[in-house]
């Protein structure tokens, strides 16, 4: 599982990535919690399914000025 | 909290979205951030020179600086070629990064830039010398056909007739002056115009076509041909028509007429106020404030700290240009990272009783030693915790106030070395500037910052974790 910390444009990150396969990771949101999202995906490493998270929220032109936290969730 | 976070996403988020996706901003962005090996490189030269040379010469060790003459020597060679030629290295990223960002052939834009800003740069050096007589007859007219000039004025003090010998040559750039941080503008104005002509034609496909087996960078570097030429062309036209028409080369005009008067207005207090309070309120609704405003605050007070740098490497001693630079903000404003946190952790030390904020200073602690903050912006949280608003904005606010006036009315020296972000507190501002007022300023600092974290951070005790969120 991993989690995103995100205080806004959650529903743009959710539409991004909630069921969505993105680079070959796909991600379910299990939980939301604030401005907490946790997702599972189907990666065998969940620190590298959080940084292509980030790094596909990062890509998108609302995405690019977001400060937000991306990690594993224990 | 809901309400303001959705006026947020339907006000300010589309604006910093507009800001952060104007892709010459974001390409000016990462050009200086491009720059960073040669600045870096430069600027563990010059602070090697602080402790070989500048310290030592204040304490009158001359013995000591005449043995490490060597190393001067050396550092001064480093700098030579990094952060003194810094115009002419962002010259060449900051084409790069423009075509990387229009998604055409990135180094052939950089060859754009830098052919361009060295056309807007002054390429002849003229030397007029007071001869002891007269030069007459064949000597004469062998010097006149050497392209030598004689001359004959009048002495204002004198009142006698003095005979000048004239040479001009070609190809004696300015090198302390316009390869550096004076060229920056330049560099940016001609450089981007240059760029567009190339990447507009590159859209357009008016390019040399080459057979499919030809390889990608033979095939590449022909397909830029025609959009290079054309932009090298129309700057060519540009800067010989300027100073045809004015007698000035372009960079000194942009330097007089934009870059020094927008420099000097970035010292204003209201302006590095006005940043401090932007950065912090993005920071908290968790839009990438330094990043968004990056293009700003490199532009113009990077520039600035540029010229503060390579005065006091040509000068040392000299009067520094500019007393706020980029990293005046992290010296004193940022003090573990956007907000001072690394304040905020200690207060949680001292006075939080919370096991959930204790666990979050210990885990943030480490990191927030060298301005990394990520862990107790999401941790705690501050990123849209209402009770932190405050400090977050104010600290910072009151931080920036003190050290600016201290640093204008002289009782901290300005910024002359380069120092890298994440260099701890205490340490960073005495790197920075080699003078020892400077960490006792961030001492003075830290102190009112915690002043105006602590009761904070005791209100906080007196809330549930749960009613935070």
């Amino acid at each position: 599982m991993i989690f995103l910390n995100a205080p806004i444009q959650q529903d743009k990150i959710l539409a991004l990535l909630d069921d969505q396969t993105v680079n070959g990771v796909h991600y379910k949101l299990k939980s939301k919690d604030g401005m907490k999202l946790v997702f599972t995906t189907d990666a065998d490493d969940q620190a590298a399914a959080a940084a292509n998270a980030k790094k596909a929220i990062k890509a998108e032109p609302w995405g690019s000025v977001l400060f937000f936290q991306a990690g594993v969730q224990e | 909290m809901n309400a303001l976070i959705k006026w947020l996403e339907k006000y300010v988020v589309p604006v910093a979205t507009k800001i952060g996706s104007i892709r010459w901003l974001v390409a000016l962005r990462d050009a200086f951030i491009a720059t960073m090996p040669a600045t870096m490189a430069g600027s563990i030269a010059l602070i090697l020179n602080t402790f070989v040379r500048d310290i030592p010469t204040q304490f009158g060790w001359t013995k000591f600086v005449e043995n490490m003459q060597w190393l001067i020597g050396i550092n001064g060679q480093v700098w030579t070629g990094t952060i003194a030629v810094i115009g002419l290295i962002f010259a060449m990223t900051f084409g790069y990064h423009m075509a990387k960002q229009y998604g055409v052939e990135p180094l052939s834009g950089g060859i754009v830039t830098l052919g361009s800003f060295l056309m807007a740069l002054t390429q002849t050096a003229n030397v007029t010398t007071a001869l002891p007589k007269a030069i007459t007859g064949a000597a004469a007219k062998t010097l006149k056909a050497a392209g030598a000039t004689l001359t004959v004025t009048k002495d204002a003090a004198t009142g006698k007739l003095v005979h000048n010998l004239g040479t001009s040559g070609w190809g004696f750039f300015n090198f302390n002056g316009h390869f550096g941080s004076q060229g920056l503008f330049t560099a940016m104005i001609i450089g981007g115009v240059a760029v567009a002509i190339y990447i507009f034609l590159m859209k357009r496909n008016l390019t040399i076509k080459m057979p499919d087996g030809v390889p990608p960078a033979v095939s590449q570097a022909f397909a830029a041909i025609i959009p290079a030429s054309a932009a090298f062309y129309v700057v060519g036209i540009f800067t010989w028509a300027f100073t045809k028409l004015t007698n000035l080369a372009f960079v000194d005009w942009v330097a007089k007429v934009i870059q020094e008067p927008l420099l000097h207005a970035s010292q204003g207090y209201g302006m590095v106020l006005l940043l401090t309070v932007l950065v912090q309120v993005f920071w908290f609704f968790g839009i990438h404030g330094t990043n968004v405003l990056g293009p700003i605050l490199d532009a113009i007070w990077l520039t600035a700290q540029y010229q503060n740098i390579n005065t006091a490497a040509a000068n040392p001693g000299a009067k520094l240009p500019f007393l706020w630079t980029r990293a005046s903000f992290d010296l004193y404003a940022w003090m573990g990272g956007a907000g001072s946190t690394l304040i905020l952790l200690i207060a949680i030390f001292i006075f939080s009783k919370r096991p959930d904020e204790r666990a979050v200073a210990n885990l943030a602690i480490a990191p927030g030693i060298f301005n990394i903050n990520e862990p107790v912006m999401f941790g705690l949280p501050i990123v849209l915790n209402a009770i932190y608003f405050i400090p977050f904005v104010l600290a910072p606010t009151v931080m920036v106030s003190i050290a600016y006036f201290a640093v204008t009315h002289g009782l901290v020296a300005p910024i002359k070395n380069q120092v890298v972000w994440n260099i701890p507190p205490f340490i960073n501002s005495f790197l920075a500037t080699a003078d020892w007022r400077a960490p006792v300023l961030q001492l003075v600092n830290f102190a009112v910052g915690f002043v105006i974290w602590a009761p904070f951070v005791i209100a906080s005790n007196r809330i549930k974790p749960d009613e935070l969120s």
